[in-house]
């Protein structure tokens, strides 16, 4: 009974203030460039093709570079840990990579590798790489001191060593820069898609804007919320399912 | 098979910031098989270095260990070492009776040729019933009694103890103690203890070694010839008292007469 609550407060609270938005739109209350929830679920449901030519290449980008920059920085942090001499350059390359204004490098990018879908995946992987890699190279280093002396003891080899210790106790803090980085992947899509795209919700946002198609500059603001959202809820869901052992409550004998 | 273990002339140096530290000076310890010893000593005095070292865990930089006529190393690579930490380091996203289960898995032994089944250790140690909670779930004193388990799982020749119930309260700390000298009766393995405790190392071991510290050496080795099986109240009697007495004696032996009064505040 306790879980009804929690789960219904948010749902009734984002209607009542979708109905309240709707209402003040009708009366007038708000200025023209505020549209009304009914206006853009119009944009959705008035043009079938709309979801495909601008949710669909958006996710694809943002999932391929999330995905790149996973592998990648998963890649970078094992290297560190297993070469000491390492660590240090690679933490401070990810920092600098990191530093870089991808607003200002975006450009240079498109004008470099072209307009296509590997220059979108490219920047997604910029935006995202940095707090993975620093959740796996935290993660790495998180099981305790004695649980690796206990692993001396039971003369366990390197792999087991990995498999049964390093990687397990990692999981938390890989999955906290993963869902820190899932919405940057997204933001790091849609910038792509400014600097020049064919399509996408980027693209939809500067047509939009230059048009002066409220519902539409709204529905391509709100589309890019969930997509983020969804992002993380994935990483979310997926952390839920792996890293049980969190969630634990303390018996008393 | 029990194993005995002697330590024989053991030096051990670490270098911290650029200077050497004499952490151990010859020290002598022999214990034979089968038996309860117990460390005691003042933070510091490389009690805790002294039963890593026969784990195998450093290498004494001078000095050699035997147990049962091998060296560390080998009873290491043999799976014959049982650890019991000061805490329990279980493995949090395993289970009780997947944490006991570790050291079968990482030996390679199928669960059916295991030296002692885990299921009947976790009776053993008062968890049954608990096998497949997480150890995120259970109380400080459970987990060390899970960590207990899993030492005993390979049926180790030497069961060495860190302080395993130093974080715990004083009233779990004494039940623990007597259930632990019932679990090694029955295991019939050599058991070395770590405590700075008097009353603790009197009441569980057949021999208590005293340390003293900086360098840590052993002062003096007393002997415990207090019957078996041990209960709570034999700590009420006269022989228990005159060897926590002589215990105490040994372990002040070196401080000066007012020292207990003013400047030893810092060595209890």
């Amino acid at each position: 009974m306790k879980r009804l609550p929690a789960f219904w407060l948010p749902v009734v609270t984002t209607l009542a203030l979708l109905l309240i938005a709707e209402g003040a739109q009708r009366s007038g209350l708000f200025p023209i460039t505020v549209a009304a929830p009914s206006q853009v679920w119009q944009v959705l449901t008035g043009n079938p093709r709309l979801f495909g030519e601008t949710v669909v290449p958006t996710l694809q980008a943002a999932m391929l570079g999330y995905l790149c920059a996973a592998v990648a920085a998963v890649a970078a942090a094992s290297v560190a840990t297993l070469v000491a001499a390492t660590w240090t350059p690679i933490y401070r390359f990810g920092v600098a990579l990191s530093s870089i204004p991808l607003t200002a490098t975006t450009p240079l990018l498109v004008v470099w590798i072209g307009n296509g879908l590997s220059t979108r995946v490219l920047i997604a992987a910029l935006a995202s790489y940095f707090p993975i890699l620093v959740g796996a190279m935290q993660g790495f280093r998180a099981f305790e001191s004695t649980s690796a002396e206990l692993f001396h003891v039971l003369s366990a080899s390197p792999l087991q060593r990995l498999r049964l210790l390093v990687l397990p106790a990692s999981l938390p803090l890989l999955f906290a820069g993963l869902k820190i980085a899932a919405p940057s992947a997204v933001l790091g899509t849609i910038l792509a898609e400014w600097a020049g795209a064919e399509r996408g919700l980027g693209v939809l946002m500067i047509y939009a804007l230059g048009a002066f198609d409220v519902p539409k500059v709204w529905f391509a603001v709100i589309a890019s919320c969930a997509l983020a959202a969804g992002v993380y809820a994935l990483a979310a869901a997926i952390e839920m399912r792996v890293v049980r052992w969190q969630a634990a409550t303390v018996l008393e004998d | 098979m029990p194993a005995s273990i002697a330590v024989l002339d053991v030096i051990k140096r670490f270098r911290m910031r650029g200077t050497d530290v004499l952490a151990l000076d010859h020290v002598r310890l022999k214990l034979d098989a089968g038996c309860f010893g117990a460390i005691i000593g003042p933070s510091g005095c490389g009690k805790s270095t002294l039963l890593r070292m026969v784990a195998d865990l450093f290498e004494p930089t001078d000095g050699r260990i035997d147990i049962g006529g091998a060296p560390p190393s080998r009873l290491r690579r043999e799976h014959a070492i049982g650890f019991v930490f000061q805490s329990p380091t279980l493995l949090p996203w395993r289970t009780v009776i997947d944490n006991v289960r570790l050291p079968l898995r990482i030996a390679g032994i199928a669960e059916a040729d295991a030296p002692r089944k885990p299921a009947d250790l976790i009776g053993l140690v008062g968890l049954k019933g608990f096998e497949n909670a997480l150890p995120g779930q259970l109380s400080g004193g459970m987990q060390q009694r899970a960590a207990i388990a899993r030492a005993l799982v390979m049926n180790p020749q030497v069961l060495l103890l860190d302080e395993p119930f130093g974080a715990l309260d004083e009233i779990t700390r004494q039940r623990l103690n007597t259930e632990l000298l019932r679990i090694w009766a029955e295991s019939g393995t050599t058991a070395l203890l770590v405590t700075h405790s008097i009353a603790e190392a009197v009441f569980m071991a057949d021999r208590v070694f005293v340390m003293s510290p900086r360098p840590g050496r052993i002062e003096t080795t007393i002997e415990v010839d207090l019957p078996r099986p041990r209960s709570l109240g034999m700590m009420n009697t006269t022989a228990f008292h005159a060897i926590e007495g002589a215990v105490r004696e040994a372990l002040f032996a070196h401080e000066s007469p007012d020292a207990a009064t003013s400047g030893g505040a810092d060595r209890p």
